[in-house]
């Protein structure tokens, strides 16, 4: 459940978030979106893939943190377990609300990351936002303005064709079996087939540097797999054990 | 119908000539088209031609002008197509998005007759566009008719039928353009798709619009049609010149006089009374059907786009006056709001003998006009634009060949859709005076009347069909019989291999599929919305 409350000095003084609990609404989630200023810190870590909003249909990038619902590699024994904490978990539990046309700051009073006595203070001593605070401040400003690029970068690949459904067929090492499907990944063909004017077009834009990241981080694939069957591993030691 | 010999070298402005080691040989190349008429007809068949030229002679495009009065208007009421209309719009080169938003239009995913086998509220059946569950493998039909069931035909085979009751949509926001998850075409605002094909041949098919009022029409000394003298824009010359002018059939009917067929012994509709109904609040429930409704002499029409219903009745001015039809099409809208005061349309059931005639082939409301029961008007030009686009001959001399594979193949194209529509009446148990006309023997086509003879005895299969030109496959067949209560001989069926664990398995595999697509799919409001909102994705 979540609890939506806007953020204000009076009343959230006291208020401190514990950062290494941040990722607790991302425990079951398998996809984490993300906006383009990250994929290079996102793509050392997890594939990122490029998936239709279920909501708007909309394409999206995100990161692919498990090989379906509910499945999160990168929480181990509820602590998280990679280099990289994706803009959406750092911001946790903050977001930007709307209040009569005005962005405010809101956050989730439900959230487990909030303490009263631990953590990291919103607020110093003489009531101005903490380090902390303007660090999310900045993070959700961010996020507000990857939105648009991604929407910008999603169209462009689409006009260009570089978009192309992937379907992989994964054995573990357990014997059980998964398809992940309805994903899209870039089309290495098509990229390569991109004519000069536009090659040189999208490395001045940036957009160039975006789609080899892209690229490249689909080789997290391996690691992804790895990962699960080190943990299928580790719970069948644990049953053998009891 | 002789072709044309080489004399007319020098009277006609498109002669081209080639020079063969022989000698010299005159070829009268097909180089332009002239549409005559700006509805639907006449924009889905220059656009249709456009296309096909540019792939087929990218250095050498053929010319597609279509003229248009500027003081005729569109007659506009064709609302319904066939799936088949999102291939036809897929090879415009149309987003599926875009025209969502601009004709207004929604999914479509079969026909709901309702009071047809009798005149009470729960009377009704559905003809859904997905083929029963197995077909053509396996025969569920021959085992729903001897086993009964408590579930309707199209229920028990079906899960379309549920999907149109629920008002949910036949995909979702991320199946991309044009891909179904349950087969469906559109309803759409005939007015601004006339608008919005017009912008998009003009604009990107490279198809020229003249605004002038055809005068005269000039013929050649060999009879072909020459020119259009227009008051506008003087004469208009072109090799072939399609008649999509509507019931007035300008040149198949006023210039050519190819005699017209009719069938109003078959079909007796011949009035309609068209309107516009409001919902009564913007998030309304639309309906993911077409609604069609028996009254005492016709029957009522009822289509849902995004913004308001196209409400009408069709009916026999031999059994009703023109009053008392709309008392009763009132009486079917209810309290709901009337938007356009009902207009009344003069119709005649039946088509021309030939459609194609010499240089001039008729397309739309010229060529025919049959009672809208399943939407056959908008198909049967896309078909026709189709078989021209593909067929259209290089030269004058072979014009006839195609002109005569053309026209008996919509002769039989349209005695098999008045076959159809007959058929939805023939099992009715209604006993108005209409009703009681409608399936008089007298009044059924020997070929028909031949089919139900052998469907005593077997279910409909693709077999009873000689025609790969076939316009309801099979399975239609059988959702109208066995809809309207048609059964079989039991005792002398012909047998179906079906076990009864496989057809177990069949209708279970059909209640599952239901169950799913019930909770995956959104409702029919709520994927027009998102479509409004933000598009579907091309992939």
């Amino acid at each position: 459940m979540s609890n939506i409350v806007s953020l204000n000095f009076d009343h959230h003084s006291t208020l401190q978030v514990q950062a290494n609990l941040r990722h607790s609404s991302a425990i079951n989630q398998h996809l984490m979106p993300l906006v383009p200023s990250e994929f290079g810190r996102a793509s050392s870590c997890f594939p990122i893939v490029i998936v239709k909003s279920e909501d708007t249909g909309q394409f999206t990038f995100s990161a692919m943190m498990g090989f379906g619902p509910g499945e999160n590699l990168f929480v181990r024994e509820g602590l998280w377990d990679a280099d990289y904490e994706p803009l959406q978990i750092q911001r946790q539990p903050f977001f930007v609300g709307d209040d009569n046309g005005n962005r405010v700051v809101c956050f989730d009073s439900d959230s487990a990351a909030l303490s009263s006595d631990v953590g990291e203070p919103l607020f110093t001593s003489s009531s101005q936002p903490s380090d902390y605070l303007e660090t999310v401040q900045q993070i959700l400003n961010e996020l507000v303005n990857g939105e648009q690029e991604s929407r910008e970068l999603a169209s462009q690949l689409l006009d260009l064709d570089l978009l192309t459904p992937f379907s992989i067929d994964i054995e573990f090492n357990d014997a059980s079996k998964q398809s992940v499907q309805g994903a899209y990944m870039l089309n290495e063909s098509k990229i390569a087939e991109l004519d000069d004017q536009t090659v040189l077009a999208l490395h001045r834009s940036g957009a160039m540097g975006l789609i080899h990241t892209l690229r490249c981080s689909m080789h997290q694939i391996p690691n992804l797999i790895a990962r699960k069957n080190r943990m299928l591993e580790v719970a069948k030691s644990w049953f053998e054990r009891a | 119908m002789k072709p044309i010999k080489g004399g007319a070298f020098g009277c006609r402005p498109f002669v081209r000539c080639i020079t063969f080691n022989s000698g010299v040989r005159i070829v009268n190349t097909i180089d332009s088209i002239v549409v005559v008429g700006g509805g639907t007809a006449g924009w889905l068949t220059a656009g249709r031609l456009a296309v096909e030229q540019r792939s087929r002679h990218p250095g050498r495009p053929v010319d597609v002008t279509l003229v248009e009065s500027p003081n005729v208007p569109i007659v506009g009421v064709g609302e319904g197509t066939w799936p088949t209309m999102r291939a036809t719009l897929k090879r415009l080169e149309i987003s599926e998005t875009e025209f969502i938003r601009e004709c207004d239009a929604t999914f479509k995913q079969g026909a709901k007759f309702a009071k047809w086998s009798k005149n009470c509220d729960d009377d009704f059946y559905y003809h859904p566009l997905m083929i029963p569950q197995g077909f053509p493998n396996t025969d569920l039909a021959t085992h729903w008719l001897t086993n009964g069931g408590d579930d309707s035909f199209s229920n028990a085979v079906c899960f379309q039928e549920q999907l149109c009751e629920n008002g949910v949509a036949p995909k979702t926001i991320s199946t991309p353009e044009y891909t179904s998850v349950a087969n469906y075409a559109y309803h759409l605002d005939a007015g601004k798709f006339a608008q919005y094909l017009q912008k998009h041949c003009t604009e990107s098919l490279g198809v020229t619009h003249l605004l002038a009022d055809v005068a005269a029409v000039k013929n050649s000394d060999d009879g072909d049609i020459h020119a259009l003298v227009t008051a506008q824009a003087g004469e208009v010359m072109g090799d072939l010149f399609v008649d999509c002018t509507g019931f007035s059939a300008l040149l198949i009917g006023q210039h050519y006089a190819v005699p017209f067929r009719d069938c109003s012994s078959v079909l007796q509709i011949d009035r309609a009374l068209a309107t516009h109904v409001a919902y009564p609040a913007d998030d309304s429930p639309i309906a993911c059907h077409t609604i069609s409704t028996g009254q005492s002499a016709g029957w009522v029409w009822d289509i849902g786009l995004r913004h308001r219903r196209g409400v009408g009745y069709v009916y026999s001015s031999e059994h009703i006056s023109d009053d008392q039809a709309e008392h009763e099409l009132r009486a079917y809208i209810g309290g709901d709001k009337i938007i356009s005061e009902p207009r009344r349309i003069d119709i005649k059931s039946g088509h021309r003998e030939h459609f194609w005639y010499r240089n001039c082939v008729a397309v739309g409301l010229s060529a025919g006009f049959l009672e809208p029961l399943e939407a056959s008007a908008i198909v049967l030009v896309e078909l026709s634009a189709n078989m021209i686009a593909e067929q259209l001959p290089t030269t004058r001399s072979t014009m006839d060949i195609v002109a005569k594979r053309f026209n008996s193949t919509f002769l039989y194209r349209w005695q098999r859709i008045i076959d159809f529509l007959k058929l939805h009446y023939l099992l009715s148990k209604r006993d108005e005076p209409f009703w009681r006309s409608m399936t008089d023997c007298n009044s059924i086509p020997e070929s028909l009347a031949e089919q139900l003879e052998l469907w005593r005895y077997q279910v409909p299969c693709d077999h009873d069909f000689d025609s790969n030109n076939e316009v309801f496959p099979a399975a239609s067949y059988q959702y109208v019989l066995y809809g309207m209560g048609f059964n079989i001989d039991a005792q002398n069926h012909r047998r179906s291999p079906m076990t009864a664990s496989h057809a177990a398995q069949e209708y279970l595999r059909n209640a599952q599929i239901t169950q799913q697509a019930l909770s995956k799919l959104p409702s029919h409001r709520e994927l027009i919305n998102k479509i409004h909102d933000y598009g579907m994705q091309t992939i």
